[in-house]
């Protein structure tokens, strides 16, 4: 089931000649795991705004094309009734932690869309366990180290109960002990929890291991839409693009691959590939 | 002694109670404080303030305070014990001549105004302690209906105290560590200094100030009818404490203009 399609979407800033975005299609399925790549200034966190509201209600410029949520169009919804849909965590895990201490902090959402006392009581005991940080639940938010930020602010996103959650590159901010934590999370509520998720991302390592799709966006436009398998295979065009090749993938790239050898995407792949090559 | 005067999670019977209540209680122990000024009272009005910090369990971090605040009890209990020259004379600090008299009542005024001024700022800050800031200021909200986006922009604003104050000194480093120098005995020039530190703040502020906007807006702010997770109304053991401290403050004002606690 489509839950999220994305229709000749095009936008421009302000006062900028060149558009953002360039007649993006795509359309995401309920309970998929997508990830975004691409270079800096490729339009990625454009997108994500997009998505979650932020263009046009809080950002202007030139918007065309259609985004459909759920068969209503995204545009003509407010940001409150986008957010009952889409979860959105940010990058910089201090500029979107709002409250003082962790509990408040995953109330927030609830209490601005009016659900009553008792149900956010049990939305953050269920928010807290999900990123595993139900032992912070008393902490004041200052304390916490950058992993615990961002998984806050996903349980934060959790706690309004979306079907999509929208991340815009969390782990850019976090040491790799960090980053695994938040991709094991990630995969723990897409695959558990059936949440679809929408991951803008950098890390190619990480996406080539979790995600079931990647969209690499280059200047606007969306140059790969495909299996990360597909995706990776296609290395001289990902470079050209200036994407990071996951270094599994790029050293079997380098020694070939073929159908009985197919191309390895983590470190577990590698192993049986180099095995199969070296048995040949 | 800023960093030691904020919110201490405990689960005590204090912190139990409404943050209306113990503002009434620390209002309630200025007007007793000011009353009297017989250094028996206030004692034991020091004595009581001191059993509500042990029943909040934060007697121990007020520690430090509380002999910070010693300090200044000592000199103010001197000053009155110097210039307080009535009564009946004890002993003359220049022996000989009959300068500077120490008198009974100097040095019990001293006391007295000792005690008064730790009662007063120490239930001040057992209130402090033993109630979240969120809770003081919903309270506000819930009682004296402040607007909740005045209340909220407060509260935002006291939350991000500390990231300012850590993007303060990743400014001033960054700019330290490009040979820029920082301080210098000149007030003026002082001043000066901080400029480059200051604009590159404002703007990481402003930035700030927008991510945290667009949070806000994804987490559904101004989407109508809100609720609150937390309970802001009193409960019986709150109308109750509030009705005893009532009438035991117009009690007390009756005493005083009886003639009663007064030196």
């Amino acid at each position: 089931m489509t839950l999220l399609k994305i229709e000749n979407l095009t936008f421009s800033y302000p006062q900028s000649i060149q558009p953002a975005l360039k007649n993006i299609n795509l359309a995401i399925k309920k309970g998929s795991f997508t990830g975004i790549t691409g270079p800096t200034g490729a339009g990625k966190s454009t997108l994500a705004y997009c998505l979650n509201g932020i263009i046009p209600h809080f950002q202007g410029g030139k918007l065309g094309g259609q985004i459909n949520l759920r068969g209503d169009s995204l545009f003509t919804l407010g940001t409150a009734q986008i957010s009952r849909v889409v979860g959105s965590v940010f990058q910089d895990p201090d500029a979107q932690i709002i409250s003082a201490d962790v509990e408040q902090e995953v109330a927030f959402g609830p209490e601005n869309l009016g659900v009553p006392p008792e149900e956010i009581e049990q939305r953050i005991a269920e928010a807290l366990y999900l990123t595993g940080i139900s032992g912070l639940r008393r902490r004041p938010t200052t304390v916490l180290s950058g992993g615990q930020k961002q998984r806050l602010a996903i349980a934060a996103a959790l706690a309004v109960l979306p079907e999509i959650l929208l991340l815009d590159e969390p782990t850019s901010e976090l040491d790799p002990a960090g980053t695994e934590e938040i991709f094991q999370v990630l995969k723990k509520l897409n695959r558990e929890h059936g949440i679809t998720i929408i991951i803008i991302e950098q890390k190619t390592e990480q996406l080539a291991t979790h995600a079931d799709r990647i969209v690499v966006l280059n200047e606007g436009a969306v140059v790969m839409d495909d299996h990360p398998r597909q995706v990776f295979s296609k290395q001289q065009t990902l470079e050209a693009v200036g994407v990071r090749i996951p270094q599994v993938a790029g050293l079997a790239g380098m020694i070939g691959v073929n159908d009985r050898t197919p191309l390895p995407l983590t470190v577990e792949q590698a192993h049986r590939f180099i095995e199969r090559i070296l048995r040949r | 002694m800023a960093a030691l005067v904020e919110y201490i999670h405990e689960d005590s019977p204090v912190h139990r109670l409404n943050a209306l209540t113990k503002i009434f209680w620390a209002l309630f122990t200025l007007g007793f404080g000011l009353l009297f000024n017989d250094y028996r009272y206030l004692l034991a009005l020091l004595a009581s303030v001191l059993l509500v910090a042990a029943s909040a369990r934060v007697l121990q971090s007020l520690l430090p305070v509380i002999s910070g605040l010693t300090v200044f009890a000592m000199i103010l209990f001197l000053i009155q014990a110097l210039f307080y020259n009535q009564g009946q004379v004890l002993f003359y600090l220049i022996p000989g001549v009959d300068r500077v008299p120490v008198t009974v009542q100097g040095l019990l005024s001293g006391l007295a105004m000792a005690a008064r001024m730790m009662t007063i700022i120490l239930s001040f800050l057992v209130f402090l302690t033993a109630t979240r800031t969120q809770d003081i200021v919903l309270t506000l909200v819930e009682k004296f209906k402040i607007p909740y986006d005045y209340a909220f922009m407060f509260l935002t604003a006291l939350r991000f105290i500390p990231s300012f104050l850590n993007e303060v000194k990743m400014v001033s480093d960054a700019q330290q560590a490009r040979g820029h120098s920082i301080g210098g005995i000149n007030p003026f020039k002082k001043i000066k200094s901080y400029a480059p530190v200051t604009i590159p703040l404002v703007l990481l502020s402003i930035n700030k100030a927008e991510n945290i906007a667009m949070a806000m807006e994804t987490r559904g702010y101004c989407g109508g009818n809100r609720t609150c997770l937390r309970d802001t109304r009193m409960g019986r053991t709150d109308y109750l404490l509030t009705a005893a401290l009532i009438l035991l403050l117009a009690s007390s004002a009756t005493a005083r203009a009886a003639g009663y606690g007064v030196m």
